[in-house]
């Protein structure tokens, strides 16, 4: 069965956790929602309009670069009170952090992206975007490279390694950096209300995680892949 | 409608001499670095703001919509109300239409207002060193003002970086332009301007010591080609162990010739200071430069 994967890359990335108050935190990858956010862009679908259509395919994410964040302090709009005074900066701004994904052995971030099934339009739509993507908000620019058709087989469960981020719990070694990520978006109904916010670990290293138990995803080339 | 047919990407590159190109608020105004690369950061606020600060300056404040503007009399907020229709901001500011806004919309009857986003054609992301940075040791400074009448004046820190040679990358997106009707006067005013902020808009006491080094807009030849982050296609080496100079780094700008050679590009805009003549001369040859 075929899968499409690309890799998505960029300088830095904010992917903002759906429970930061005022802070802006991150978590070290994209979710889920965020996922269907840059197939959308690249496919030109505007704000709130592809929730349900993008929401049937399956998306598993990889990271190809070391991962770690940095926080830095920003003064935002204060947008508690919508006038012309508070939008245009006439009044005192709010400071506040905001906390960014860097890569930590190279120089620029990378992901991978496998969707699934296959989808042409989605396919060219990747090779040209569109919008431009980026990686979570607007100023975090991204590109896609390596866009390409895969043959793979459904699995649905695991005792092995997986590639990419995982809700199983993997054994974790003396050399291995796992991360926790909690509350992470699957998907959006039409409000954008997100439903059940699962955890998924991470290796920060970009290494394969040895995991079992059951768990939807796709083996390609010899390699496990869950979804997200 | 937007006259703008084609999308573009930016790569300006500048540098920062014995200055704080951009303090960290939250950490006493420190100029922002990441510590693990030693990389001194710029944030893509900081560049919007040279660009506004400078159409303020040619073509005063009714020009840009996120300015501050102090101690304005009640006349003044009359006009901003006038100025906060949607369209109304669009067609008149040029920060709003090229980076987009967040503009109020007043509430019906006493209703709690709403805004209208609008999401700019234009894009950039935070700048970077393109190598290692190291702050000036010596920070101290006295100030001649105090706060108390005990004859001497008050004790604060300044901190700065030696030598900073940053880069930005910029996208523009001709799909976006079309909502908020950026248009290519538009863009060439960001080009120009955008060059000149770093000359006359550096001028106060932190932000003095730099200056604009490479700016390039390379245009391509279908509306959705990109290729992604420019910096990639530019390569610093370090020659020794500390840098102070432009002249301590070597800098190679080949693939970046090369991709400027490439058929995806069909028009480039490019500024070269003394340093990068070469790079300028080269483009020109290439018949699509306009300068």
């Amino acid at each position: 069965m075929k899968a499409l994967s690309f890799r998505l890359m960029g300088a830095m990335a904010h992917f903002r956790k759906v429970f930061s108050n005022s802070t802006s935190l991150s978590y070290y990858f994209p979710p889920r929602t965020t996922l269907m956010g840059v197939v959308a862009a690249a496919m030109g679908k505007d704000r709130d309009s592809y929730y349900e259509e993008l929401n049937q395919f399956e998306y598993s994410l990889t990271p190809l670069t070391g991962l770690r964040k940095i926080m830095l302090g920003e003064t935002y709009l204060d947008t508690d009170e919508v006038s012309v005074k508070s939008l245009r900066r006439l009044k005192q701004g709010v400071p506040t952090g905001r906390e960014f994904v860097l890569p930590s052995n190279a120089p620029f971030l990378g992901y991978r992206v496998t969707v699934y099934p296959f989808h042409e339009v989605m396919e060219k739509s990747l090779r040209s975007p569109v919008y431009p993507l980026s990686l979570g908000t607007a100023n975090m620019l991204a590109w896609v490279e390596d866009v390409k058709v895969e043959e793979c087989e459904e699995i649905q469960e695991v005792d092995g390694e997986v590639m990419s981020v995982t809700q199983l719990k993997p054994e974790v070694t003396k050399d291995m950096r796992v991360a926790i990520e909690e509350m992470v978006p699957r998907e959006f109904d039409a409000e954008r209300h997100t439903g059940e916010l699962p955890t998924y670990f991470v290796e920060l290293n970009a290494k394969p995680l040895t995991v079992k138990g059951k768990g939807r995803g796709l083996r390609c080339g010899g390699e496990n892949y869950l979804f997200l | 409608m937007s006259d703008l047919k084609n999308n573009s990407e930016i790569l300006f590159i500048y540098e920062a001499k014995l200055t704080n190109p951009n303090g960290d608020p939250d950490d006493e105004n420190r100029p922002r670095m990441d510590p693990k690369t030693k990389r001194n950061l710029v944030s893509d606020v900081r560049l919007k703001r040279y660009f506004r600060d400078y159409v303020i300056s040619k073509e005063g404040e009714d020009s840009v919509w996120v300015t501050k503007i102090e101690g304005r009399n009640v006349d003044a907020t009359e006009r901003l109300s006038k100025l906060g229709k949607p369209e109304d901001v669009l067609k008149k500011c040029i920060d709003a239409r090229l980076f987009g806004a967040t503009i109020p919309v007043k509430g019906q009857k006493g209703g709690r207002g709403e805004s209208t986003s609008y999401t700019g054609p234009v894009q950039f992301t935070w700048g970077y060193s393109l190598h290692r940075v190291d702050m000036v040791d010596s920070r101290s400074i006295t100030s001649l003002f105090s706060g108390r009448d005990t004859g001497y004046g008050n004790i604060g820190k300044d901190y700065r970086v030696y030598y900073s040679m940053i880069a930005f990358h910029g996208a523009v997106s001709a799909k976006r332009a079309e909502v908020t009707n950026a248009s290519e006067e538009d863009l060439k005013k960001l080009d120009d301007y955008l060059w000149n902020s770093l000359v006359t808009e550096t001028v106060t006491r932190s932000k003095i010591g730099q200056r604009p080094l490479l700016y390039l807009r390379v245009e391509y030849s279908s509306p959705e080609a990109m290729k992604g982050d420019l910096r990639r296609f530019v390569s610093v080496k370090e020659k020794g162990e500390s840098v102070r100079d432009f002249s301590d780094l070597e800098v190679d700008l080949t693939p970046l010739l090369n991709l400027v050679k490439g058929n995806d590009v069909v028009r480039v805009h490019v500024k070269c200071s003394e340093e990068f003549t070469k790079f300028c001369e080269e483009v020109k040859k290439t018949g699509k430069g306009s300068q």
